[in-house]
């Protein structure tokens, strides 16, 4: 990676691999939190002593690299841009948090499929992404970057509580799991509500991407484990993995069972979001989610041919305000995103 | 109503969130709503929403509630970075590994509550943890395990599992472990 193509780049290499399911679930991250032993965490932490630790970092990541065919790229949040940053978020490599936390950094590696933010909410969060159900995968990259530093690095550790972190709903394993999934089906057939019920029993956590209650916008959702505490990683990591798999059975019933009892009004609305977006001259990016996510379904049952879901995919981080402004080669206002945003997606989509 | 963000313009825009079973209401002007809106999945998919943090909060003022009349509800402040028990509990966030130890009595009924009645740690040790923690660890499994076994009377398996304690127990000791429990 040279660090240009990781702030021009909309889509990260990783997410041009196909996945297991990636029809419906759109990705899968692991996020591992740790900290050092002897320091505070980040928020009381002076400026010279995070100094300190990013240092250590770096000269880690210097002398050694912890696998060969992963080289880790450090950028400090107080050298970037704005748009660089927005644009780092957009990628889901570092959290908005990171961005706007004074003395903090973060380490990607080429493929940008591993990260680690240096003093987020804690000195440490190692996270690693892949398309589709690979929430396995995925932690096996994290815990293996995390098996390297462990070697390099005294860990705040207790016997009894495990990982010491600043909040205590990550103590533990500090490991949270999560995907991103796809789901008109229950959302049309109105399952989604019970099956939220559901989860939240069963100690998960489901949200919209963005959007209104169990109606989310572009139907995006994200399923989280929320008990950090008294299981191994391996016992999470399998029971997300069969939750979500659950899951896209039955979101895969929903849309059978929509082509059975509503296929013209499903392939109503399928393509008059098509033509939304092939025509609209200002796109909200609330209502791009939703008519691109109308595509993705229209792909999937087969009305609309000659595009891929990698490549809806890919629009979903180009129609966001750091991409648009990349797209653009300046920055833009609240208005003229509208407009270039709907400039793309005719371009993209004609 | 006035919007929410800025307190300035009337909010025209309401919509509702349901997270965890909780329903948030938001009310926006049109031009917050509009900014909200570009921010569109930039958000980080892993902090906890809001509500839920709003329900640690109250969970952890609950239990000092709850605490009054009982116990001193802890007085104790860490010496390592001067966080008291009671800011802990308004911020809902430690300050430095050694507040564990500082608050260690008044933590496990909070934890068991926020982690689904668990309160010990089962998962990964570091290496440079040493090795008696991993073998301390997988004894306290196997003793969970034992008790099972006798609760359900399979003396059989019970048998197995006591000699397989034995004989870490041993390894712990040979290792110079010492200081267990
Ligand atoms: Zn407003
Ligand atoms: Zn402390």
């Amino acid at each position: 990676m040279n660090d240009l193509t990781i702030f021009q780049e909309p889509f990260s290499p990783w997410m041009h691999e196909q996945g297991p399911f990636d029809d419906i679930v759109l990705s899968s991250r692991v996020r591992l939190a740790r900290n050092l032993q002897r320091y505070t965490f980040p928020k009381a932490l002076s400026i010279e002593m995070k100094q300190e630790i990013t240092q250590k970092m770096a000269d880690k990541f210097n002398e050694k690299t912890f696998c060969t065919d992963r080289v880790m790229h450090m950028f400090h949040m107080d050298e970037l841009t704005d748009l660089q940053k927005s644009v780092l978020v957009e990628k889901h490599l570092v959290s908005p948090l990171l961005t706007k936390t004074p003395g903090s950094s973060v380490l990607i590696s080429s493929d940008e499929q591993l990260s680690i933010m240096i003093h987020e909410e804690d000195h440490l969060r190692i996270q690693s992404m892949f398309t589709g159900i690979q929430i396995a995968r995925a932690y096996e990259l994290a815990n293996q970057m995390d098996d390297w530093l462990e070697t390099q690095l005294d860990y705040a550790f207790d016997e009894n509580f495990g990982y010491l972190t600043s909040c205590p709903t990550n103590v533990g394993t500090g490991l949270r799991c999560s995907v991103m999934l796809h789901l008109p089906g229950l959302v049309m057939t109105k399952q989604m509500d019970p099956t939220v019920h559901t989860l939240n029993r069963l100690g998960f956590v489901v949200r919209g991407i963005y959007g209104e209650g169990t109606t989310a916008l572009g139907h995006l959702f994200q399923l989280s484990n929320q008990v950090t505490l008294g299981k191994t990683e391996s016992e999470m990591v399998d029971e997300l993995t069969k939750i979500t798999e659950k899951i896209v059975e039955q979101e895969r019933h929903a849309r059978d069972h929509l082509m059975t009892h509503a296929r013209f009004m499903l392939e109503d609305r399928i393509f008059r979001s098509l033509g939304t977006l092939k025509y609209a001259i200002l796109m909200q990016s609330k209502e791009a989610a939703e008519r691109l996510s109308d595509i993705l379904l229209g792909i999937y049952l087969g009305f609309i041919e000659g595009m891929s879901i990698q490549q809806i995919r890919q629009l979903f981080t180009w129609i966001q305000p750091g991409f648009l402004q990349v797209y653009a080669g300046k920055s833009l206002d609240i208005n003229e995103r509208e407009v270039a945003r709907a400039n793309l997606l005719r371009k993209y989509l004609a | 109503m006035l919007c929410q963000k800025c307190n300035e313009k009337e909010a025209t825009i309401h919509y509702t969130n349901i997270v965890n079973g909780m329903k948030v209401e938001t009310h926006l002007c049109p031009i917050c709503a509009k900014e909200k809106g570009d921010l569109f999945m930039s958000m980080d998919q892993f902090v906890l929403p809001a509500p839920l943090q709003q329900f640690i909060a109250g969970l952890l003022l609950s239990d000092a509630q709850h605490m009054v009349g009982e116990a001193e509800p802890s007085t104790a402040v860490c010496p390592s970075c001067g966080l008291s028990y009671g800011q802990f509990l308004k911020q809902g966030k430690f300050q430095c590994p050694d507040c564990y130890v500082t608050f260690e009595e008044a933590l496990y009924p909070l934890f068991e509550k926020l982690h689904n009645k668990n309160k010990r740690h089962v998962g990964k040790i570091p290496k440079r943890g040493g090795e008696n923690m991993i073998i301390r660890q997988q004894l306290a499994t196997l003793k969970l395990h034992l008790k099972e076994m006798i609760a359900i009377e399979n003396f059989e398996e019970a048998a197995r599992i006591r000699d397989e304690i034995r004989a870490l127990e041993k390894r712990c000791i040979s290792k110079g472990g010492g200081s267990d429990e």
